[in-house]
């Protein structure tokens, strides 16, 4: 809902500002899922394919049916819980196959069950080449999935390098261990 | 643009409030018509009251909604979709489900008990009183 002061972000090697047809390339999971609350699961499913209608892509259900929400879509927004609000967030970023995605706060909220059907869908994803941002504080849940770091701290940029690089530069085996020394030292 | 006017009809026209101040215009309608022998006097009373009841309703009712649909819309944003249409739509969604509830409300029963200019004056302006004053939190949050 914010258009930038200052700066810019490129996008396949063009500015977006003023453009908004780069979005279709991108499938985006909000932290916080609210939808209206009158809504059934069906309708803002439904709602969201008619305002992304693009008939070259293949609809990717395959969210939807191992979260079980298949069963369930006649129930209202205002009824569910947040785990499952964040289950139909996940479906609808996954849905329409785009080239990048980002995730933000994926797995709060969601029981283990689904959390290991989220990550198992990312790897997939991230093994069609898809490029996939997470932003997380649950760094366990990321160990196996990611490759790259980025740390940032009060909105600015402390580092960006690969997990290998990490490891090598901390000396620690897991993700969470290596920021956690990064931040006792905070010298890298 | 379309799409999304119609998805928020659905979700208003099912909202309670929307539902509780359309039966609380045609009660105070009514009575206010079966009060007064003279429907000009009635339409007086009514008046008075929509001047006062409407603007205040409209505001208070889309402020709530666009402050709670804060991050249904910005998931709206992250589609491939114009910032104007998602406003647009949402205005429109809005006014036409609180105008709605007024003309089941309040312009129903002016039909029947004072027909003529002064009754669709009347209904007019209460239209054009609930677009205002819906209009004012979406032009504020765009």
């Amino acid at each position: 809902m914010v258009v930038p002061d200052s700066g810019f972000i490129t996008f396949n090697k063009r500015n977006i500002a003023h453009n908004w047809q780069y979005r279709s390339a991108i499938g985006y999971m909000p932290q916080i899922g609210r939808y209206p609350e009158n809504m059934t699961i069906a309708q803002v499913l439904d709602m969201m394919k008619d305002i992304r209608k693009q008939n070259a892509v293949q609809l990717d259900e395959e969210l939807i049916h191992l979260f079980k929400l298949d069963g369930m879509l006649h129930k209202r927004m205002g009824t569910l819980s947040g785990g499952t609000r964040q289950k139909v967030s996940a479906s609808l970023a996954f849905l329409f196959n785009p080239d990048v995605l980002i995730l933000d706060e994926p797995t709060a909220g969601l029981d283990p069950l689904s959390t290991e059907i989220l990550k198992e869908k990312i790897r997939k994803e991230k093994q069609q080449g898809k490029l996939i941002m997470i932003t997380s504080h649950f760094l366990s849940d990321l160990d196996d999935i990611i490759t790259e770091v980025i740390y940032m701290e009060e909105g600015k940029l402390k580092f960006h390098k690969s997990l290998d690089q990490l490891q090598l530069d901390t000396g620690e085996k897991t993700l969470s261990r290596a920021i956690a020394r990064v931040m006792q030292t905070s010298v890298i | 643009m379309k799409k999304i006017i119609k998805y928020v009809l659905l979700d208003l026209l099912r909202n309670r409030i929307i539902i509780a101040y359309t039966i609380f215009l045609a009660v105070i309608s009514l009575s206010v018509f079966n009060l007064e022998d003279n429907p000009s006097k009635g339409i007086l009373s009514l008046l008075n009251l929509v001047l006062i009841i409407v603007p205040l309703v409209s505001i208070v009712f889309s402020t709530i909604y666009v402050y709670n649909a804060a991050e249904f819309i910005e998931l709206l944003v992250s589609q491939p979709l114009r910032r104007v249409n998602i406003w647009l739509s949402i205005f429109t969604g809005l006014a036409s489900s609180v105008c709605m509830a007024f003309l089941v409300g309040c312009g129903i029963p002016v039909l029947i008990y004072a027909p003529g200019d002064t009754g669709l004056t009347m209904t007019a302006m209460g239209v054009l009183l609930t677009m205002v004053f819906v209009a004012l939190p979406c032009w504020h949050r765009y």
